[in-house]
């Protein structure tokens, strides 16, 4: 059966003979190494890990419905009209819903991006790419109100409301979508910025990649900071949920535009999974294995950028979902996309209404929540410097 | 002393050559407009069945060159044609599935194991759904022998050394079976026996299967022991062009090289030996 011996080889001998030698020290590194060792991928693999996670999705799901504040029963739960009903189906599903939808999407933008940066640190938040989406939005917000008096502005500043978002008749779904589209403009502007400045294939440090997304951040924090000092107080307060993501009180047509919106570019990019396989090694490698490089990253930036508009315009900015969920799942489901990334995607789900169950609970003697923004980060950001250190400690090596 | 000997030597005489399968005809190329011509005037057809060096001094254009013929890079001026098309009529897939690069980026930023790379040399073959049959992993796993990788097939790509990376790359371009297969410098990093296993399994090929192979080499002795055809290049054009005994002399490569060297005929093998 093995291969080996069916192939005539007149220097087999020597050869056999060479390996013999060599076999005990390679058995020893075998040893140290087999903690790493893996399976490659099988259908049967597939099938199991993504179903696993999708049972996580739903415990979770699960979870969020029933815990609260106010504790429901199940068999309320189903009786409409009740209070219970009106808790679950009007409050906590659509806070769910949203959860899913922003987590998953952040969770296979973060996937897409650390392949096509070739970057295991990238993500949208750390790269400011969330950030230019939330510059967008905030300028498309302004704008609408400058032009209020106009017929264009008419609609438009019925965004503004959006942003307030408090009631659920803060407008139609047509609302949602110029924010949407100016935050994916935003969003596409930075990750082009970014792009072009990782461009010296390879040889740039991919550290000063990350430092120039830090940046970028701190400097649309710094433009929607002065911004905010240009409106009144009421848009000023609506311009808040920018700098930190909050999934609370989003009518139904806002979200059913993002869930559009995420829905199709996922399908898009587990469509493109295994191409990512092969962009993750380099351009020349991507291209010598049959992919348009360039337009198919010209594909995927766009079809990211329009996913974070969207969630950014809802969410505002959750950080760290989409660098921790596909780390963590790469340690153990290995760096194959066309398994990695419909993972990445149920897992940043279930790691976003998880972390948003988690703000809802913590507080709860205290009568307040934080932004669900604000518990991503407190995760993420210590796992992002621990995996800082432990990349530069390996390339020192 | 087993280890050596010089890669695989080379059996004489060699079969005739097949058709044209790779043509450059009077490919120029630079990197910025009005800048230098890094490839000047560039002609040459490369057949099946044999296997042709790229040598010259540093900065000459040989990997340039490469990169051109495996589409990487559009020639400014010329053209570069694979099995009677110009190169610019191939969609990227078809051009997979008939010419294969072992790079010289050999950074791999995740953890792929050596034999999901070397898998990923079927891509090109395989259907829609992107899944590799049974087919596709013996192939792949009697590629992995040859290359003396099946010990290191579960292991990441990114923790391994050099020479061992390189094998990992040299295996997914021959997992893609191609009838072109483009090497840059593929020994760089590579030991003495595993060097003679490379040319074992690209002389394979070449004589059974009648591809094309053309490897950029730094080593001209290497270059004239493996290879039947050997393409001189220096700033960027052809300098010199044939096999490697009417290419390796020394009026021709001290000029070149612009060093004082000292080349002969081995008695024994008549092949051509360079001292630098």
């Amino acid at each position: 059966m093995t291969p080996r011996h069916s192939q005539p080889n007149a220097t087999r001998p020597a050869d056999q003979d060479y390996r013999s030698k060599d076999v005990p020290k390679k058995d020893m590194q075998a040893g140290k190494r087999t903690s790493r060792e893996r399976t490659r991928l099988t259908p049967r693999k597939w099938a199991f890990c993504l179903l696993a996670l999708g049972v996580v999705v739903l415990a979770v799901a699960s979870l969020a419905l029933l815990l609260g504040v106010r504790p429901v029963r199940l068999g309320m739960v189903l009786t409409s009209g009740s209070l219970d009903h009106t808790i679950v189906a009007g409050v906590r599903l659509p806070r769910l819903v949203l959860g899913l939808l922003v987590g998953g999407a952040l969770g296979g933008a973060g996937a897409t991006l650390q392949a096509i940066l070739r970057n295991p640190l990238a993500d949208p938040f750390v790269l400011g790419v969330s950030g230019g989406a939330a510059l967008g939005a905030t300028l498309a917000i302004l704008a609408a109100t400058l032009l209020s008096t106009t017929a264009l502005g008419q609609v438009l500043t019925g965004a503004d409301t959006l942003a307030i978002g408090e009631s659920a008749e803060a407008g139609g779904w047509y609302r949602a979508v110029p924010i949407s589209l100016a935050a994916a403009v935003g969003a596409l502007t930075t990750t082009m910025l970014m792009l072009w400045i990782a461009r010296p294939a390879g040889r740039l440090d991919p550290h000063a990649l990350l430092l120039a997304g830090v940046v970028f951040n701190a400097f649309a924090a710094a433009v929607i900071l002065f911004l905010r000092t240009l409106v009144t107080p009421e848009q000023a307060h609506a311009l808040l949920p920018w700098l930190v993501g909050t999934l609370a009180h989003k009518p139904w047509s806002h979200i059913a535009v993002g869930a559009v919106i995420v829905i199709a570019g996922i399908g898009f990019l587990v469509a493109n999974a295994s191409k990512l396989n092969f962009l993750s090694l380099g351009e020349e490698s991507a291209a010598s294995l049959g992919v348009d490089v360039d337009r198919t990253r010209l594909e995927l930036v766009v079809v990211i950028s329009l996913m974070i508009g969207a969630t950014v315009s809802l969410a505002g900015l959750v950080g760290f979902v989409g660098l921790v969920v596909p780390h963590m799942l790469r340690l153990v489901l290995g760096p194959d996309h066309r398994l990695l990334l419909p993972a990445s995607i149920l897992g940043g789900a279930a790691f976003l209404a998880c972390c948003d169950l988690a703000a809802r609970l913590a507080f709860i003697p205290v009568g307040t929540e934080p932004p669900v923004g604000a518990v991503t980060a407190l995760i993420g950001a210590p796992l992002f410097l621990v995996l800082l250190r432990r990349g530069s400690s390996r390339r020192a090596r | 002393m087993r280890e050596g000997t010089e890669a695989a030597p080379v059996e004489k005489p060699r079969g005739a050559p097949g058709e044209t399968v790779l043509e450059l005809r009077e490919v120029c190329f630079r990197w910025t407009r009005g800048g230098d011509l890094v490839l000047d005037t560039v002609s040459a057809a490369i057949a099946g069945g044999e296997m042709v060096g790229i040598v010259g001094p540093n900065g000459a254009g040989k990997s340039t060159l490469l990169r051109v013929c495996a589409g990487l890079l559009t020639a400014d001026e010329g053209e570069c044609l694979v099995s009677g098309r110009s190169l610019a009529s191939w969609s990227r897939k078809e051009l997979a599935r008939k010419t294969a690069l072992v790079p010289q980026d050999l950074s791999v930023p995740f953890s792929f194991t050596v034999e999901e790379l070397a898998l990923m040399g079927r891509a090109p073959h395989l259907g829609r759904l992107g899944l590799e049959g049974a087919g596709d992993i013996a192939l792949v796993r009697e590629i992995l022998s040859e290359m003396d990788l099946e010990d290191l097939a579960t292991r990441p790509v990114d923790r391994l050394s050099g020479g061992e990376r390189q094998r990992a790359f040299i295996a997914r371009a021959l997992a893609q079976d191609p009838r072109i297969l483009l090497c840059d410098e593929p020994t760089a990093h590579l030991d003495l026996r595993h060097r003679r296993r490379l040319f074992e399994a690209l002389r394979k090929r070449v004589e059974e299967r009648g591809i094309a192979v053309l490897v950029v080499l730094h080593d001209l002795n290497l270059a004239a022991s493996t290879c039947d055809r050997l393409l001189l290049l220096n700033e960027g054009a052809i300098a010199a062009e044939g096999p490697p005994l009417s290419v390796l002399r020394p009026d021709v490569l001290e000029e070149v090289y612009q060093t004082p060297l000292v080349a002969g005929t081995e008695p024994e093998t008549g092949r051509p030996y360079v001292l630098g």
